[in-house]
């Protein structure tokens, strides 16, 4: 690891369809240093999960833990899971990316979608969705 | 307005709390492995940190085993940790299952001479696909082999034994005579068990 004075921290990147959120927390993950999400950048509730929003998100959370005394991150990605989709949404990648542009230093990146084992109906009924 | 207000708050919270050094258990060579942030040292017991085995012995090629450990003690700044687990990355895992072969799961409640308990899940990928009553005659034979193994030394051995690989190479030459393996993983491990043995 970096020497004692450099602090790190753990980003975890929640990313669905329809918002992105990102927390940092110490590397426990039992105390949080700071989190935003898609609501506090954008106007309009359809981009809380797009791309510019992440990386709105991602600077000024990246500014506040500098702030803070946290230089680096390893950076937990998850998508919704379970019973939904398990691939990250549009935010994960634009979010990590801006992490590293605001002068984060990125560790280990990490998919930790929870994955059942077995596995809940998926929802639209038997006929599937009808659009 | 709400937004600012609520940082302010924040930040006053923030300043009242002080960072605790974290290191790792004597076994895993008691080295710093990060910082974490509390009110109160009291709150500090029983946060579970996790970190990379590869971190704690500087071995770049253990970089997929995620190492558990939780906080056990508190002394100044400074906080002990104790092992409670270990598990290994997903993409790792996902790396490792091929078509047409195999992949072959164990859960063992193990028990070790000093009376620890301890849940392993042992994973075996075969070289081809093996039918169901191979299947079950691995499982049992992966589920005893590492029971005894447990059983022969004490908790600190079986924590050696867990990050060296030196137990999936024994269930590795246990199973090989059986049916064409691959590999054989120690998955993921749980200590102080809740599973009843």
């Amino acid at each position: 690891m970096a020497a004692e004075k450099e602090k790190w921290g753990i980003a975890h990147i929640y990313a669905s369809f329809n918002n992105t959120i990102i927390t940092i927390t110490d590397l426990s993950g039992a105390e949080t240093v700071t989190k935003s999400s898609g609501g506090m950048v954008v106007k309009q509730d359809r981009n809380e999960s797009s791309p510019y929003a992440a990386m709105q998100m991602a600077s000024n959370v990246a500014q506040t833990a500098r702030e803070k005394g946290i230089v680096g991150v390893h950076v937990k990605v998850r998508a919704p899971g379970r019973g939904k989709q398990r691939s990250p949404g549009p935010g994960a990648q634009a979010a990590i990316r801006a992490l590293a542009r605001a002068g984060m230093r990125i560790g280990r990146i990490e998919d930790v979608t929870p994955v059942p084992h077995d596995s809940i109906r998926a929802k639209g009924g038997r006929r599937g969705r009808r659009v | 307005m709400a937004k600012k207000k609520q940082a302010g708050r924040r930040v006053e919270g923030w300043k009242a709390k002080s960072w605790y050094k974290v290191y790792s258990p004597d076994t895993l060579g008691k080295t710093y492995i990060g910082d974490t942030i509390a009110n109160d040292p009291g709150n500090v017991v029983g946060r579970i940190m996790q970190t990379t085995l590869g971190e704690l012995i500087n071995d770049y090629s253990r970089h997929n085993v995620k190492m558990k450990l939780r906080i056990s003690d508190v002394t100044g700044d400074a906080a002990y940790t104790e092992f409670v687990g270990h598990e290994l990355t997903r993409d790792y895992l996902r790396s490792l299952v091929k078509r047409r072969t195999s992949r072959i799961d164990c859960h063992v409640p193990v028990t070790t001479k000093d009376g620890k308990k301890a849940d392993l899940t042992v994973t075996c990928y075969t070289l081809t696909r093996a039918n169901l009553s191979q299947t079950h005659a691995i499982r049992g034979l992966m589920a005893r082999v590492v029971g005894d193994l447990a059983k022969e030394g004490d908790f600190n051995a079986l924590l050696n034994g867990i990050i060296t690989g030196e137990i999936s190479k024994e269930v590795f030459k246990a199973v090989k005579p059986l049916f064409p393996v691959r590999r054989v993983e120690i998955i993921k491990s749980k200590v102080g068990a809740v599973r009843a043995a």
